[in-house]
């Protein structure tokens, strides 16, 4: 019988919540082969931090859990063109960057949809919407609806740094720009913010 | 012109270093850290999510390629491949300081399905001594496939890609 060992180093485990059994390269590889438990495990680690990086850059909960699960599915269908299972995280982060760029865009192009911070505000339960009257407007309103006016590149770009913690260089590689784009795009979002937030800090 | 506003105009700051957004992230510490708590999901919120995902993964698990064996007595049948390799994974999981990665196994034999070839991917936990182990994964996969499907193990080929610690 055939034996072969290639490589014997250590790597770092990344233990899950729920199933600390796997590492992330076998439950890569093991998903990719048809095993619904390691991609359960897979969905259990990164679905929350999804569903949170959608909702602060989407502004919608329904949108952003609609992200999440296109997202995820495709994933499951698509594991065969990750050739490096370890970057998983990487690349399943770029599939959802790459489906809120989307969503910004079609919101963008629907004039209807292009909200003016002026008529925005948020409802009790964290959902934005528009509304005609700006009586009992409030900084955190106000800095919705300047972040929907952002373009969806800054927007996205924006979130993963400023809200997610991820370092340029992350950002570059998650979006698969350079990192110069990345602090092009976090520069001027940030001077459309502070313009959009005058007077309300 | 003085010299000291000659030189300051000449070491002007970059707008989009890290202190010049600190300044500005500082401004807006209370309103981004407010927005933050409120666009974070509930564990209720991912619950519903997660149901439809592997729900779709399910459906989509059901579509997927077959593979065909025969039975001792010469007789064909077809299981889904997901199922063949689960059943070599658990096999070889059960072994000590052995996880599965890669499962792949083959129709083998005359007539061909009569046997398998089977060939697998592992990482082990460091310590293991591989050669003696080797042994037991073979002889825990050999008796699975033969207990589930009916049929021997014709060989099993065994490449221990990565060693992990506990």
């Amino acid at each position: 019988m055939f034996v072969l060992i290639t490589v014997a180093v250590a790597y770092d485990v990344d233990m899950t919540r729920h199933d600390d059994r796997f590492d992330i390269v076998t439950l890569v590889v093991r998903a990719r082969e048809g095993d619904i438990d390691a991609f359960e495990a897979l969905v259990d680690r990164y679905e929350t931090k999804l569903l949170r990086f959608c909702l602060r850059t989407l502004g919608d909960r329904h949108d952003a859990e609609d992200v999440v699960q296109d997202t995820l599915v495709q994933a499951w269908k698509s594991l065969n063109a990750l050739s490096e299972p370890a970057a998983f995280g990487t690349w399943i982060y770029r599939l959802a960057s790459n489906k809120c760029t989307d969503l910004l865009r079609r919101r963008m192009a629907r004039p209807s949809d292009v909200q003016d911070p002026d008529d925005m505000s948020i409802h009790a339960d964290g959902r934005v919407s528009v509304e005609k009257s700006v009586e009992a407007r409030t900084a955190l309103q106000h800095f919705s609806a300047v972040l929907q006016t952002l373009s969806s590149e800054q927007r996205v770009t924006w979130v993963l740094h400023q809200m997610e913690g991820l370092s340029y260089a992350e950002v570059a590689k998650t979006l698969g720009i350079s990192e110069g784009s990345v602090r092009g795009r976090i520069h001027r979002a940030r001077t459309a913010i502070m313009e959009g937030m005058e007077g309300w800090t | 012109m003085d010299m000291n506003e000659h030189v300051s105009s000449g070491t002007e700051p970059d707008p989009t270093s890290s202190e010049s957004h600190q300044e500005t992230d500082d401004q807006l510490r209370g309103v981004i850290d407010e927005y933050m708590s409120t666009f974070q999901p509930e564990p209720e919120d991912t619950a519903g999510v997660r149901e439809r995902i592997l729900q779709l993964v399910r459906d989509d698990l059901y579509r997927g390629p077959s593979t065909h064996l025969q039975t001792e007595h010469g007789h064909p049948f077809a299981i889904s491949t997901a199922s063949v390799r689960s059943i070599v994974r658990n096999a070889v999981d059960s072994v000590d300081g052995i996880r599965a990665r890669s499962v792949d196994v083959e129709p083998a034999g005359v007539p061909e399905g009569s046997a398998a070839t089977v060939s697998l991917t592992v990482a082990m936990r460091a310590g293991i001594s591989f050669a003696s182990t080797a042994d037991v994964i073979r002889r825990s996969v050999s008796a699975a496939i033969l207990a589930e499907l009916g049929i021997p193990a014709a060989r099993i080929d065994i490449n221990a890609e990565d060693v992990y610690v506990d």
